[in-house]
């Protein structure tokens, strides 16, 4: 405990900056070779290079071809998702010290951070410099490079990780902002365009742009720039914009809140050669999972099952259902069925449960019940089981819906939709007389010109039309004379005749 | 060896009074007709020819048509004045248009489609909605490869156990098998009605067939057709009458 009292109400933010985060995914922590981690942007450019490359000259922004005549480097592909999850493990793993974390991923440097809000932490870790070295080791067990800056605000901790800060644990909002002042404009890497306008004017600094707040008003930078780039200014300087002095209320911290993958394992006795042996041990995890989602207020919609055999190789059966659960009996019912599908291929030794993905309860909109709803609310929970075990077995795609689509050309007017999407009940105003059939085939059957008339599996007379249909001249073009016509098994069909090329079709059936 | 009887019991049934409460006994020339639940087709001269006036529940409802189809044209009362529950469409010849739906008053966010063209997956699903109290019409169509008479047995037994109708559309050509659909009728469409027969009714005898005509709408009988305004039109010429001339015998 350092003895010194931080103002109260204000707030103190740690930044982790991860420089290499880009290298650091792929595995590469060697210098010994230049390497870069290159981007497709307008053309293919590095976004981050090893000490090698950097000391051969390569620079982020560099096109790769030149790097590689520069350093001889190997160039790697950049993989996005992958860094997203690293900075998605790091921050649960920061969640430890912080429950307010914020991740700022800064694209046009490739880099991010994770931002931490550690003035109601200070305590606990016996302040500021402890929590530091605390962080510090967890970090460095990890094989993630970082930077680390302190602020009064999420912005301003960002923007002192760029510089060799001595964190004293002492400083105030005062002395960040102090800190910040020499801190050159192109750091402020997302407004590229503000700060290159800033830099034709004059200004180099973020002390310019300070003491332009301070002497006179923000109303003139306000008039050149943008509303975004003033807001950011303001977050970093912690203006209110409005009173354009020193914010007298600080902004809410949103609670950080790490995934939690729920994991059940089952280990037997001796291998299961046949499903029907799973059933008890599958219920089993399955009313365990029922009882944790019910005890945090939880439903899950997916639940993956990984089978090992005595050589670890692995199965995963996935089971999904449309509407949240929370209880196990519709998820026991649609894992058998998935189970009755497939025949394991091995003797299972081990067994896995794990619910990647939970919802709370509470966000699904809930009916109350005041008039006898409670039967339809069973009616809805019989149809959703219902129709879950049928795509179960048959597929998502397989349950459907037709909806209506108001355009001009028939087969634009119908569209497949899953079963819990809402359609419209209102006609355009001129189909409400139209002659519409109630089979559309998919693709209209070309019929023949005979002799004898419209021939396709039997001849045709025409008894009504014609009705022309055609598209938006934007569109391909599409223009047709369509026709109910009767066939000599007095069955009534849609005709068109294509009037681009004169060829008959046969589009739908009245039945 | 003699056999001591206890005394019958005046108020245990005999086998004849047993025999009456079920209504699935067949009793030979003795047909008793017990009302059955039923919905109205919404054709008033339907209703007349069925028994119990109107669809029967409970029961699977076979319908065989021939090269032309005629669903929409029975089925649209029914599927109109359907308010509550839902609508399965299983396995339909091909998918249905929309705003021809909406015209006749069928709500299509009640209406759900399940494609499935191997019969295993279509009994799978024909039974499972069937039995699913959410669904008040499931309307299956047979697939391709055919259904025996044992799969159609399941379907009879699966439409017992449901609150709702069942109706299963099959071609022309199974006429002659035999089936355990309690209501088999024939649809057609004709050039100026939809005909409808009856073939089998559990509770009447196999001779008593009816037949009834149903109207089709006014516009599938045709109208005057705009391209033949160009056409010389032919008006028949009405013969000349030749006026003899008697002479007068001077």
């Amino acid at each position: 405990m350092d003895g010194y009292l931080r103002p109260k109400r204000e707030q103190l933010w740690l930044a982790v900056r991860l420089p290499h985060l880009p290298l650091d995914v792929l595995g590469v922590h060697g210098d010994d070779t230049p390497i870069v981690v290159a981007e497709k942007r307008r053309v293919e450019v590095v976004v981050c290079v090893n000490d090698a490359a950097a000391a051969a000259g390569v620079t982020f922004g560099m096109d790769c071809t030149k790097a590689q005549i520069l350093s001889d480097c190997s160039v790697l592909q950049r993989k996005q998702p992958q860094e997203r999850h690293a900075l998605k493990d790091i921050a649960d793993g920061l969640y430890r010290f912080s429950p307010y974390i914020q991740i700022h991923d800064c694209e046009p440097v490739a880099q991010a951070a994770v931002l931490l809000e550690v003035s109601t932490c200070l305590t606990l870790f016996g302040g500021l410099l402890n929590l530091i070295e605390a962080i510090r080791q967890f970090l460095n067990a990890t094989h993630y490079r970082f930077a680390l800056g302190a602020g009064h605000s999420p912005q301003a901790a960002w923007l002192l990780s760029w510089t060799h800060q001595e964190i004293t644990g002492h400083d105030i909002r005062a002395d960040f902002i102090e800190q910040l002042k020499p801190l050159p404009l192109n750091l402020l890497h997302d407004y590229p365009d503000a700060v290159a306008m800033l830099e034709k004017t004059g200004f180099t600094t973020l002390g310019d742009v300070a003491t332009q707040i301070e002497g006179r008003t923000i109303t003139g930078l306000k008039k050149r720039l943008s509303r975004e780039f003033i807001g950011h200014l303001c977050d970093v300087f912690g203006i209110d914009q409005a009173l354009q002095q020193k914010s007298l209320f600080q902004k809410p911290v949103t609670q950080y809140h790490p995934q939690e993958v729920y994991r059940d394992e089952i280990e037997f006795e001796y291998p299961v050669a046949t499903t029907e042996l799973l059933h008890i041990p599958i219920e089993t995890a399955l009313q365990n999972l029922s009882d944790h989602l019910r005890q945090r207020q939880l439903e899950c919609q997916e639940v993956v099952w990984i089978f090992y055999d005595i050589h670890n190789r692995t199965e995963r059966v996935a089971v999904r259902c449309d509407v949240g659960q929370s209880d196990w009996r519709l998820l026991y019912d649609l894992t058998l069925i998935q189970l009755d599908n497939r025949a394991l291929s091995f003797e299972v030794d081990r067994m896995v449960l794990e619910c990647p993905q939970t919802t709370r309860t509470q966000d699904r909109r809930q009916t109350l019940n005041f008039s006898g709803l409670r039967a339809q609310s069973k009616h809805q929970q019989d149809l959703e089981v219902a129709l879950a075990k049928v795509k179960a077995q048959l597929g998502d795609d397989a349950v459907f819906k037709m909806i209506y689509c108001d355009h001009h050309v028939p087969e634009a007017m119908a569209e497949a939709v899953p079963v819990n999407a809402s359609c419209t009940k209102d006609l355009a105003p001129e189909l409400a007389t139209a002659v519409r059939p109630g089979w559309l085939f998919a693709q209209p059957y070309k019929a023949e010109m005979r002799k004898r008339g419209i021939y396709w599996r039997g001849y045709f007379e025409l008894l009504i039309g014609p009705e022309r249909i055609h598209n938006d001249w934007w569109e391909s073009p599409r223009a047709r004379d369509y026709y109910l016509a009767q066939r000599d098994d007095s069955a009534r069909f849609w005709l068109f005749q294509d009037l681009r090329d004169g060829q008959w079709y046969v589009h739908g059936e009245f039945a | 060896m003699t056999l001591h009887t206890h005394p019958t019991d005046d108020t245990s049934p005999d086998l004849q009074q047993l025999l009456c409460r079920r209504n699935d006994v067949w009793r030979g020339m003795a047909q008793s007709q017990d009302a059955k639940p039923s919905v109205s087709t919404g054709h008033d001269v339907l209703d007349a020819t069925l028994l119990n006036s109107g669809w029967p529940k409970h029961s699977l409802i076979e319908v065989c048509q021939g090269c032309g189809h005629a669903e929409w044209q029975l089925l649209r009362p029914l599927l109109a004045q359907t308010t509550t529950g839902h609508v399965a469409l299983i396995n339909p010849p091909t998918r249905p248009f929309p705003p021809a739906l909406i015209q006749m008053g069928i709500d299509l966010d009640r209406l759900i489609i399940v494609e499935a063209s191997q019969k295993a997956d279509w009994m799978m699903a024909v039974l499972q909605l069937a039995r699913t109290e959410a669904f008040t019409v499931v309307i299956g169509w047979q697939p391709k490869q055919g259904l025996s008479y044992t799969e159609l047995r399941k379907c009879q037994l699966a439409s017992m156990e449901s609150q709702g109708l069942l109706f299963l559309f099959r071609p022309d050509s199974v006429l002659q098998q035999s089936s355990p659909a309690a209501l088999r009728i024939s649809v057609g469409v004709e050039t100026d009605h939809l005909g409808v027969t009856v073939v089998k009714q559990r509770g009447l005898l196999a001779a008593a067939t009816a037949r009834v005509q149903l109207p089709l709408p006014r516009v599938w009988l045709g109208g005057f057709l705009y391209h033949k305004l160009n056409q010389p039109v032919l008006v028949p010429v009405k013969p000349k009458r030749t006026q003899r001339r008697h002479l007068r015998s001077v």
